[in-house]
C-alpha cells in the first residue's frame, strides 16, 4: 500500500511505477514466459526473477503505462525466458562474444545519419519487425530506452562486451539491409 | 521530430506490431499460483518500503514524506454480517516501526479503480492545483496563496507496508473502520478505508477536526 503513498510523493516515483508495472504487465509477461518455457512453474519463476531485474533498472523505465514499456517488459521476460533454457543463452553468448568477425561501433550519430530515416521510415520498421530479436533487443534498451551496455546487460542477463558487440553488429545490420547488402 | 526521434519512433511501430497480440489483452484466463503471489507480496513489500527515518522532504509531487509514514493498521470485516472476513492485517510491532502484512487468507484487490472520489468540501482559500487519475491511484492538491497544501489519495488495498512510529499516532473509529492520524506539529495525515479503497488526506497546516470534516465530506466522481 505504501507504493500508492510513493506516488503521491513523487509522482513519477520508481516504487509507484514498479507497482504499476507489476499490475499491469505480470499477466502479459506469464503469456510470453509461458510460451517459452511451456510450463507454469518455470514461467512464474521467470516472470518473478524478470521483475527483480525491472525492480533494479526500474530508473530506465520512462512512462509505466505506454507501449514502449509494455514491450521493455514482454524483452525482459522472454530474455529471461530464454536465458533459463540454457543451451539457448550459451548459443546466443557464444556467437557473439567468440565470434571471429568483431564488428567496429558506428558512432550512433552517423548510424542516424546513415538511415536516412525522413526517405526510410516505412523500410527501417520492416527491417526492425524482421530482423533477429538479440539485436532488436539491445537496439531497443539502447535507444529507445537509452540504457548503456551495463544496464542492458543486467536485465538481460548477458555480457557487456555481448551487448556492445550486439549494439554494434544491430547498426551494422540495419544500415545493410537498408542499402540492400 | 529530428532523424534520432523519427527512428525511435519507427522502432516503436515495429515493437507496436511485433507485441500486437499483448496490446489490449488482458490475459484474464491466466492466473498465478499462491506460491508466485506469496513471493511477489514479498517483493512488492520491498520496493516499497521507504523509512520515516530517511525522511527527507521530497517536494516533487507537492507532498512530504510524512505522508508515507503511515497507514491501514486495521482488520477489515464486511458490513454486511453474511459476507466474509475481506482483508485482515497482521502488524508486526518492532522496536522503531511496525510490519504491516495482509494475512495470506485475505481477499486482495489488484483490479483497478471503478469508483474515484474527490473532496467536496476544503479549507478556506485552498484551491484545486492539480490531479492525477491512474488506475490504481487518484490524488488531488489543493493549495493555498501561502503554498500550504492539502492532498488527497485514493487507492486500492494490495499490500502489506512497513511504517515508523516515532510520531504522533492516534486510531480512530471512522465511518465503522479504524482509521489513523499521524501527525507532526501542524503536518498531519488522516488515513482511512472501505472494503475496496484507502484514503487518506494530508495538510501541511491544519488539524485533526479539520482533517476529518474534510474527510467526511469525500464524494463519488461523477
Amino acid at each position: 500500500m505504501l507504493a500508492f503513498y510513493m506516488s503521491l510523493i513523487d509522482d513519477d516515483s520508481d516504487k509507484n511505477k514498479f507497482e504499476i508495472i507489476y499490475y499491469k504487465y505480470r499477466k502479459q509477461m506469464l503469456s510470453m514466459a509461458y510460451s517459452v518455457l511451456k510450463n507454469q512453474y518455470d514461467a512464474e519463476e521467470a516472470v518473478q526473477e524478470t521483475f527483480i531485474k525491472i525492480a533494479r533498472n526500474i530508473k530506465s523505465i520512462k512512462e509505466p503505462q505506454s507501449t514502449s514499456t509494455l514491450s521493455y517488459v514482454l524483452k525482459a521476460t522472454k530474455n529471461n525466458s530464454l536465458n533459463k533454457l540454457k543451451s539457448n543463452k550459451k548459443r546466443y553468448e557464444l556467437y557473439d562474444e567468440f565470434s571471429s568477425e568483431k564488428i567496429a561501433d558506428i558512432p550512433d550519430d552517423t548510424f542516424i545519419e546513415q538511415l536516412d530515416i525522413k526517405n526510410n521510415y516505412e523500410k527501417t520498421v520492416e527491417i526492425i519487425k524482421n530482423m533477429d530479436e538479440r539485436y532488436r533487443d539491445v537496439l531497443f534498451f539502447y535507444f529507445v530506452e537509452e540504457m548503456n551496455a551495463s544496464e542492458i546487460a543486467d536485465l538481460l542477463d548477458r555480457k557487456k562486451s555481448t551487448v556492445k558487440q550486439q549494439i554494434a553488429r544491430g547498426k551494422k545490420l540495419i544500415i545493410k539491409k537498408l542499402q540492400g547488402v | 521530430m529530428n532523424d534520432k526521434e523519427l527512428f525511435i519512433d519507427s522502432f516503436l511501430t515495429a515493437e507496436k506490431s511485433i507485441n500486437e497480440k499483448y496490446i489490449n489483452n488482458s490475459f484474464d484466463y491466466l492466473h498465478f499460483s499462491e506460491h508466485f503471489e506469496k513471493k511477489m507480496n514479498k517483493l512488492l513489500k520491498k520496493e516499497k518500503r521507504m523509512s520515516f527515518s530517511t525522511r527527507t522532504i521530497i517536494k516533487h509531487a507537492f507532498v512530504y514524506a510524512l505522508i508515507a509514514a503511515f497507514i491501514i493498521v486495521t482488520t477489515l470485516f464486511s458490513v454486511e454480517a453474511t459476507r466474509n472476513q475481506l482483508i485482515k492485517f497482521v502488524k508486526h510491532f518492532k522496536a522503531t516501526y511496525l510490519d504491516i502484512e495482509i494475512s495470506d487468507e485475505s481477499v486482495k484487490y489488484t483490479k483497478p479503480i471503478d469508483k474515484y472520489y474527490m473532496l467536496s468540501y476544503v479549507t478556506k482559500d485552498y484551491k484545486l492545483v492539480s490531479s492525477k487519475k491512474e488506475d490504481y491511484f487518484y490524488m488531488e492538491v489543493w493549495q493555498n496563496d501561502k503554498n500550504e497544501q492539502i492532498v488527497f489519495s485514493q487507492g486500492i488495498i494490495n499490500a502489506g507496508i512497513t511504517i515508523d512510529t516515532e510520531h504522533t499516532f492516534k486510531q480512530i473509529n471512522f465511518n465503522g473502520y479504524d482509521a489513523y492520524i499521524v501527525a507532526q506539529d501542524k503536518n498531519i495525515l488522516f488515513s482511512w478505508n472501505d472494503d475496496e479503497y484507502i484514503y487518506s488526506i494530508h495538510a501541511d497546516n491544519s488539524d485533526e477536526e479539520e482533517i476529518i470534516k474534510i474527510a467526511k465530506n469525500i464524494k463519488k466522481c461523477k
